[in-house]
């Protein structure tokens, strides 16, 4: 009895085994699936990429191989157990042959490649889900997700702390170094100010002062002492009425300040009544701000020029800006300056104007050889639609960014692996469980930020900290003439 | 069968089939709109995100019965059978005299009620399941009760322990109802009186503990955690409406254990049953909001979303009618917009936009809703404006959520836009819905072949009125200031007749002899009409008349423009030494001299939009 009992065990397993179909014919062209994991390159401590087949068939069976393991998966979605993507992974490269049974014949479709970088990707990123919304706002979170796994956790969610009939926005998460020991997010209207975790402790913050346009806004953490470069902004919206870029974020008024941590005060960095300057990125080595700025046009074009100015961080001197990008006189307009931690590459947002690139389907990424100045857009990376908010990840190794790439309307992440001569591979999608996923997930992905640990602080002691406290005023410090 | 038998089957028949033709005889638009604003979809992806608050799965089920109000008779009756499971069971469950049965449906009529009052908070509920969570969430508490004493002593405590736990995660705020009844059915059966303690500690112990061992794994306030599940919107002012009158209903089982006279079959059965059910009637009806503007602009706006104008229009003519008997009646601004839209979609704008009452009456509502929230999409669609119907959709879906209504929307939005992956985004979503599925379908061969928009409604009469330029512009969440500086700015270079004809009457809507000539001109050439519409006709000869140009006096007006004209300045002549104020001028001109172009221009001034 014992050994039926195995027999029927062993023959119910093998039946339930996908085996690989003898195909009739091999078709030359290529699956279309999505998201297109086609010739992707993936770092060697990425969660599963899985997919989902569009082509028309009666069965699917997808057999992904390498020098290492061979995985078969049956099905349209095709979801790679996590244990045999690791075993795969091992290989190198991966090869997916899809099979595709069409009126009662196998036929399989072109091998594609999956390679796999022996480079590491940090291991977590954050970043904001919100609905895709133009001003009223409800129901935000900030959320942190584990590259190598599917796990998805919430730093931070407004209505944890929501009181009755009051809301809250959240924006601009960012961190020191790629760490969480020091990072920092804003809390808007109800219950406002900077919510910053230095040292193990929690501040709220309100970066207003009567010198200052309004609070902090686009931060960057000095990489080495305890200074935040701020943008204030006055921001507002306009609506496209007939057109499929729906909407147009711009500024009235913005200028850049310093945030000395120690001394809770504030500077000036930059306030050119006549100028828009926006987004203070650090160099890696804390010696130089970079910054864009345009001119004001009061209600015309805006089209906004990337500069450079140095900083001493010891004596917290300032040096003379410097023209990078004069986007402008391309009929151009570039945001987001960030700098590859080896110091080499700067990334931007590139659009036709606008401070805002994402509302832009024209905007893309482009990169800059601060070595010889040298700057081109990063066609192998960019889409019809909009690309915009970019991080480096602490090896310099890889990049995120986010794009509307998928259907104009949603923002999603996509990564992208920097080869040795400064292009990049095709980017892939932030893997998700459901292949599915970015077709029916209703909100947006935005500010995607590498970390290289978790976020220390909970949630709920967050909320609890921003219920109860009251904004501490930082102290106006000085002011640089212009 | 004796007189009492048969009076037990009526009194579970009637209130049931009262209720239900009450309902789709008197709320059918109404049901359509708590339809509209909800969503359910066929698919796991959307439904396991239920799963993540407590009272979701209950919501869930909620959105999915509220799907079938899109058959107003198929919903309505899905809403009383449950009624009728409610006050059957609760008559099984506390062995209610047969004879007083009819008092089991009191907490029935209380969520009818408690549903229809709703009035102006349909527009702003945040909580999706609102229609039919009440009711399931009341069913919970007498079978509750129920399971509850069939459990031997010696599980009691753990059975409330668990059921609290995992009843909690399903129902939210009813399972505290449904325990508090078992508590006090516990506490009066003939149970140990050391485990009537023991149930009564658990059950409080584990109430208080419940939201606390959610509150860890989800994001929601604490606070929250104990209405999680009622009916709601984001505004703390109105929760006292939609809070009390469920939770009233859901007290009722707690109280009947102490109303033995329930048990007892009643003397005189037919009479008292009778006077409770009258008194349920009348309270029923006392709590519909019944509202003659509300409930024309419900109906005008379900005629809107499903562009039958003629009904549009029908609705405010009846309201005009009724309009006649009320002195000082006036319509609401969503009613106006509403009835202007259609006659233009049915050409009538020319000939009868004026003639409508014209108003700003306060929609009856303790919180102010802008207005662009309850028609924005609908109006900014119709006129061709698709980036702030795009603009409002979301607007809406952030505050209120998604919805069958805001995807439609949405998709036709898109469409106008040839906005092909935006489209098909959103027909997808609604490709796993019961009703709405073969809407899709339609649209995605539009997706597939743009040529159709010409054909096909509502794109046939949109497209036309996309011949402007895009520019980027904001409505300062004023329609009328919108449409208004829209149809009469910088005209198009290209105009089409129809786009010509809209900005006209937008001119005439201003006042302005200004604009009016200058579009009145344009019309005439792309429109070339073998004969002008009344309203036109009437606005020419009183601008040539005020501004005394003889050549355009010399137009070949109607005679009954010319006679509409003298009447009026006539009536106001012989008047004038009694005249001291508009009011009183309008006040005695006739209605057929109120239906002109003269009168708007002359009496209609001031109107505040919101």
């Amino acid at each position: 009895m014992k050994r039926l009992y195995t027999i029927l065990i062993t023959a119910l397993i093998l039946s339930g085994c996908s085996q690989v179909p003898r195909t009739s014919s091999v078709s030359e062209s290529l699956p279309s699936i999505f998201p297109d994991n086609t010739g992707i390159t993936v770092p060697s401590n990425i969660a599963p990429v899985n997919f989902r087949i569009n082509d028309q068939a009666d069965r699917y069976l997808t057999l992904l191989e390498s020098p290492t393991a061979s995985v078969k998966v049956s099905g349209r979605k095709v979801c790679i157990p996590r244990s045999k993507w690791n075993r795969l992974k091992q290989g190198g490269e991966i090869t997916v042959t899809v099979f595709v049974k069409r009126a009662g014949t196998w036929s399989s479709l072109k091998s594609f490649p999956i390679h796999v970088s022996s480079d590491e990707i940090d291991r977590y990123i954050s970043y904001r889900l919100i609905p895709p919304l133009f001003e009223s706002y409800n129901r935000l979170s900030i959320n942190q997700r584990d590259l190598t796994s599917f796990k998805e956790k919430v730093i931070y969610a407004n209505e944890m702390a929501m009181e009755d009939g009051t809301r809250h926005c959240i924006n601009c998460h960012n961190y020191r170094n790629y760490k969480t020991d020091n990072m920092q997010f804003h809390v808007r209207q109800n219950l406002a100010g900077t919510i910053m975790y230095t040292d193990g402790k929690l501040h709220k913050l309100n970066l207003k002062t009567d010198s200052t346009i309004s609070a902090g806004v686009y931060p960057s953490w000095h990489p080495t002492h305890d200074y935040v470069a701020y943008s204030n902004n006055f921001t507002f919206q306009r609506m496209h009425m007939n057109y499929m870029d729906r909407n147009y974020v711009l500024d009235t008024q913005s200028d850049l300040i310093l945030y000395d941590i120690k001394n809770n005060a504030v500077s000036i960095i930059e306030n050119d009544p006549d100028q828009l300057e926006c987004y203070p990125s650090w160099s890696p080595d804390g010696r130089t701000l970079y910054y864009v700025s345009a001119r004001d046009t009061k209600g015309g074009t805006v089209r906004y020029n990337l500069y450079s100015k140095p900083f001493d961080p010891d004596t917290r001197a300032w040096g003379e800006s410097r023209l990078i990008i004069n986007a402008d006189s391309m009929h151009k307009s570039v945001t987001l300056p960030r700098v590859s931690p080896d110091g080499r590459w700067l990334m931007v947002a590139m659009g036709s104007e606008g401070v805002f690139q994402i509302g832009h389907s024209e905007s893309g990424l482009a990169m800059m050889d601060l070595t010889d100045g040298s700057l081109r857009l990063l066609d192998e990376v960019n889409s019809p639609n909009a690309e915009s908010y970019h991080s480096w990840s602490s090896n310099g190794k890889w990049i995120i960014f986010s794009t509307r790439r998928d259907e104009g309307e949603f923002t999603r992440l996509y990564i992208a692996h920097m080869e040795e001569n400064g292009t990049f591979s095709k980017p892939f999608q932030l893997p998700q469980r459901d292949p599915e996923f970015s077709d029916k997930f209703l909100n947006s992905f935005n500010i995607p930020e590498f970390m290289i640990e978790p976020v220390r602080v909970s949630a709920r002691q967050l909320a609890s900290f921003i219920k109860s406290s009251k904004a501490e005023n930082a102290s106006f410090e000085s002011k640089i003439e212009q | 069968m004796n007189k009492n038998t048969i009076y037990r089957i009526l009194s579970s028949l009637i209130p049931a089939l009262v209720i239900w033709i009450f309902l789709i005889t008197q709320c059918r638009d109404w049901l359509l709109q708590v339809e509209s604003r909800s969503l359910f979809l066929f698919d796991w992806f959307w439904i396991k995100d239920f799963g993540l608050y407590p009272s979701g799965p209950l919501a869930c089920v909620s959105q999915f019965l509220a799907q079938f109000l899109h058959l107003p008779w198929l919903g309505s009756l899905i809403w009383v059978l449950l009624l009728t499971l409610a006050s059957e069971v609760t008559v099984k469950t506390y062995g209610i005299s047969p004879d007083r049965k009819v008092l089991a449906w009191i907490p029935s009529f209380i969520l009818t009620g408690a549903n229809i009052s709703l009035g102006y908070l349909l527009y702003i509920m945040d909580t999706p399941g609102y229609f039919f969570e009440p009711v399931l969430g009341y069913l919970l508490i007498p079978v509750t009760v129920r399971l509850s004493r069939k459990v031997p002593d010696r599980f009691i405590i753990p059975a409330i322990a668990a059921w609290v736990v995992v009843g909690y995660w399903f129902a939210g705020y009813y399972i505290f109802m449904a325990v508090l009844a078992s508590v006090i059915d516990i506490f009066r059966s003939d149970r140990k009186r050391k485990f009537k303690y023991a149930a009564v500690t658990t059950a409080l112990f584990v109430t208080l503990l419940s939201p606390m061992i959610y509150f860890g794994l989800s994001t929601y306030r604490l606070e929250a955690g104990w209405t999680l599940g009622l009916p709601a919107t984001s505004y703390i002012e109105t929760r006292a409406r939609t809070f009390l009158p469920v939770m009233a209903a859901t007290l009722i089982p707690a109280v009947i254990p102490f109303l033995g006279f329930l048990r007892r079959p009643a003397r005189r059965t037919v009479l008292s049953g009778t006077s409770v059910f009258a008194v349920c009637i009348v309270l029923l009806y006392l709590s519909w909001f019944r509202d003659v503007n509300y409930n024309a602009e419900i109906r005008m706006i379900q005629a809107a979303d499903e562009m039958d104008w003629k009904r549009c229009t029908r609705v405010m003519q009846d309201v005009s009618r009724i309009a006649d008997r009320k002195k000082g009646y006036k319509p609401t601004r969503p009613m106006v917009l509403l009835n202007e839209l259609a006659l233009i979609k049915n050409g009538q704008e020319g000939q009868t936009g004026f003639a409508f009452d014209n108003g700003d009456a306060p929609q009856k509502n303790s919180h102010e809703i802008p207005m662009v929230l309850q028609i924005g999409k609908i109006v900014y669609l119709h006129y061709g404006i698709p980036g702030f119907c795009h603009r409002w959709c979301l607007e809406e879906t952030t505050e209120f959520g998604w919805s069958f209504s805001r995807i439609k929307y949405l998709t036709m939005e898109a469409v106008t836009l040839r906005d092909k992956a935006h489209a098909l985004k959103n027909i997808g979503m609604l490709e796993h819905t019961l009703f709405y599925r073969k809407w899709a379908d339609e649209q995605k061969k539009i997706v597939q072949d743009w040529n159709l928009t010409s054909k096909t409604k509502p794109y046939d009469q949109i497209m036309p009125l996309l011949c402007y330029d895009d520019e980027m512009n904001d409505d300062v969440n004023g329609i009328e200031y919108a449409l208004s500086s829209h149809f009469t700015g910088k005209h198009p270079e290209q105009p089409t007749a129809l786009y010509d004809r809209v900005a006209l009457y937008w001119a005439l809507k201003s006042q302005s002899s200004l604009l009016f000539w200058s579009k009145f001109f344009i019309y005439l050439e792309s429109n070339n009409p073998t004969k002008l519409d009344r309203h036109y006709q009437e606005a020419a000869y009183l601008f040539s008349h005020i501004e005394n140009n003889e050549a355009l006096k010399a137009l070949p007006y109607d005679k009954i423009t010319q006679d509409l004209y003298d009447s009026m300045m006539q009536t106001l002549r012989k008047n004038e030494s009694k005249l001291t104020s508009l009011e009183q001028a309008r006040a005695i001109l006739p209605n057929h001299l109120r239906q002109t172009y003269y009168y708007y221009y002359y009496f209609v001034r001031g109107l505040e939009t919101f």
